[in-house]
């Protein structure tokens, strides 16, 4: 079988946040030097490098975000998503002695996302459709997920959106608090997808089943059991993946251990259909794209149970 | 034969044109000529175009106004004083070659999320080649202009403004012309830190969303468009009478 070269984002990623979470099941797909390697692991330094190696054909397999996904489907890159990253894992926070208990109390305040793009924006509009506030009721910034821990300290935002680990950042820092997790006000957000150029499913089949079988198991081990979390946390603070400190990827995993999680990354045609009626709501996307247009549920259904044999982490 | 020097440039421009339309054609991200060309229109009928332009422009003409401003006093200090020289141009040096992207989470952090930092990332890239060419300018003026002054009984201050700074000018002007390149080449690097509006942020925009690389090109023409005309402007100033005399070449 040939390692086949999978993209995934980097943890300073310039476009949107995201982070372990994306790509940490991935990491154990094949981060164990013991477990037979199935696939090159690539970290790109930003969303939109990862998206050009992706239509160039260089990542034959990409964690994306979902948007992204759609969109490049949409415009005949043949991309399809096989199984979600992660659940849950995106974060508002805002200083731990500001006076903000709902969103309503950001109306007038700056608040930084990603990028327009980005799922942490929907996050956002989504709650601020909730708490009756308008477009333009807040300012967004965009800023750099790994700069925005700096421009809360500085007080430059009065707000962050994004994804792990740079909301931890800050709380674990201790000058930060988190305003609002997705796991409690949008139990079905999805942020990134496991997407396969649609050539490699016809080349190799097996392999994209490989793929998300050890994907997919990745994310049963992981929510098996917290010591599993904590194996996790040391493989993917390594440098050859996130390259975080250890502490600040523990911290993502077990407070609360259901920041992110990984257990069920099944696709859900509900779920992308909301997500799409979001996208194009917030203007990320220009029209209705099908369900069966971005998605290829067959190798969900076909998925048989791997096994992730990484012991000697969890001591 | 006038006219043929004159369509030279334009024929070159033509070949490149050319050559990028044939060689994007099959592919699925970059975009043709037209498509370029189409996207440009977009921008304009939207009526963004103009705005990320004067956003830019502003930035730029901030942050190399304020360059200009500390770097010639500096550069002239350091060209004349040698203890001054000896104690600034090792700070100079170490802090020259620091791209302005390093210096982003220092800007977010003492600037915020505004047009100051932005503006300071762009004084940060056209301040040190202002410095450097100033300093050597003052520092190599011919000291016989300068006994010529003194036998005049010209000293002081007015020595400095009549004789030194107009004889260290042509190179200042080249710093100058340098600085202003220097400062328009990172425009894209400094929006990356800017709220919605300018060239750089347009590209950055762009490439985040979906595949709208005909917008990424389209802030690339235009960057090279203006950069071009800024420097036909600075290079006019070169071509003054009070600074010609030092270029050795006709213009």
């Amino acid at each position: 079988m040939h390692p086949e070269i999978v993209g995934v984002p980097e943890r300073g990623i310039p476009s949107s946040g995201t982070t372990p979470a994306g790509s940490s099941t991935l990491a154990y797909a094949q981060g164990n030097p013991k477990v037979p390697q199935i696939a090159q692991f690539i970290r790109y330094s930003g969303w939109p490098e990862l998206k050009e190696a992706f239509i160039a054909g260089q990542a034959k397999a990409a964690m994306l975000t979902a948007p992204m996904a759609m969109d490049l489907a949409d415009k005949g890159i043949p991309a399809r998503i096989v199984a979600l990253g992660h659940r849950s894992g995106a974060v508002i926070m805002v200083r731990k002695e500001s006076v903000y208990r709902t969103f309503a109390d950001l109306k007038g305040k700056r608040v930084a996302i990603p990028s327009r793009f980005a799922v942490d924006h929907i996050f956002v509009r989504r709650l601020m459709k909730e708490h009756g506030l308008q477009t333009g009721d807040v300012t967004l910034v965009e800023i750099a997920p790994p700069d925005m821990p700096a421009a809360l300290l500085a007080n430059a935002v009065d707000a962050y959106a994004t994804g792990e680990p740079f909301g931890a950042k800050s709380e674990m820092d201790g000058y930060a608090r988190i305003l609002y997790m997705t796991r409690d006000v949008w139990p079905t957000y999805i942020c990134c997808v496991l997407t396969v150029h649609e050539d490699l499913i016809k080349s190799n089949r097996q392999f994209v089943q490989l793929l998300v079988d050890h994907v997919m198991s990745a994310g049963h081990w992981l929510d098996h059991s917290p010591s599993h979390r904590t194996a996790a946390a040391r493989i993917a603070s390594d440098k050859l993946f996130f390259n975080q400190a250890f502490e600040l990827i523990q911290w993502v995993m077990e407070r609360p251990s259901d920041r992110v999680t990984y257990g069920d990354l099944r696709l859900m045609r509900d779920e992308f259909n909301q997500l799409m009626q979001l996208s194009l709501d917030a203007g990320i996307i220009p029209h209705s794209i099908p369900y069966e247009t971005y998605v290829d549920e067959s190798f969900m259904r076909n998925f048989r149970i791997v096994n992730i044999n990484l012991e000697e982490y969890t001591r | 034969m006038r006219l043929f020097h004159r369509l030279v440039p334009v024929f070159v421009v033509g070949i490149l044109v050319a050559v990028w339309w044939v060689a994007a054609r099959p592919s699925m991200i970059f975009p043709t000529p037209d498509k370029v060309v189409i996207g440009l229109i977009e921008l304009v009928g939207k009526g963004v175009l103009a705005q990320h332009v004067i956003a830019s422009l502003f930035r730029v003409t901030m942050g190399y106004g304020l360059a200009v401003a500390l770097a010639i006093p500096l550069g002239s200090v350091m060209g004349w004083f040698p203890a001054a020289f000896r104690a600034f141009n090792p700070v100079i040096q170490l802090l020259r070659p620091i791209s302005p992207i390093a210096w982003i989470p220092l800007a977010i952090l003492t600037f915020g999320v505004s047009d100051a930092s932005p503006t300071f990332l762009i004084f940060l890239s056209s301040f040190f080649p202002i410095v450097v060419e100033t300093t050597s300018g003052v520092h190599l003026v011919e000291r016989q202009y300068i006994r010529a002054a003194r036998n005049f009984e010209v000293g002081g201050f007015r020595l400095f403004r009549q004789v030194i700074f107009l004889a260290a000018l042509p190179q200042v002007i080249t710093g100058m012309r340098v600085g202003l390149g220097v400062a328009w080449l990172v425009v894209v690097a400094a929006e990356m830190v800017a709220i919605n509006s300018g060239l750089g942020y347009l590209i950055i925009d762009s490439r985040n969303a979906g595949t709208r690389y005909d917008l990424v090109v389209a802030g690339m023409v235009i960057i090279g468009v203006i950069g071009y005309l800024l420097d036909l402007t600075m290079s006019r100033l070169e071509a003054l009478d009070s600074v010609r005399w030092r270029y050795s070449y006709d213009r």
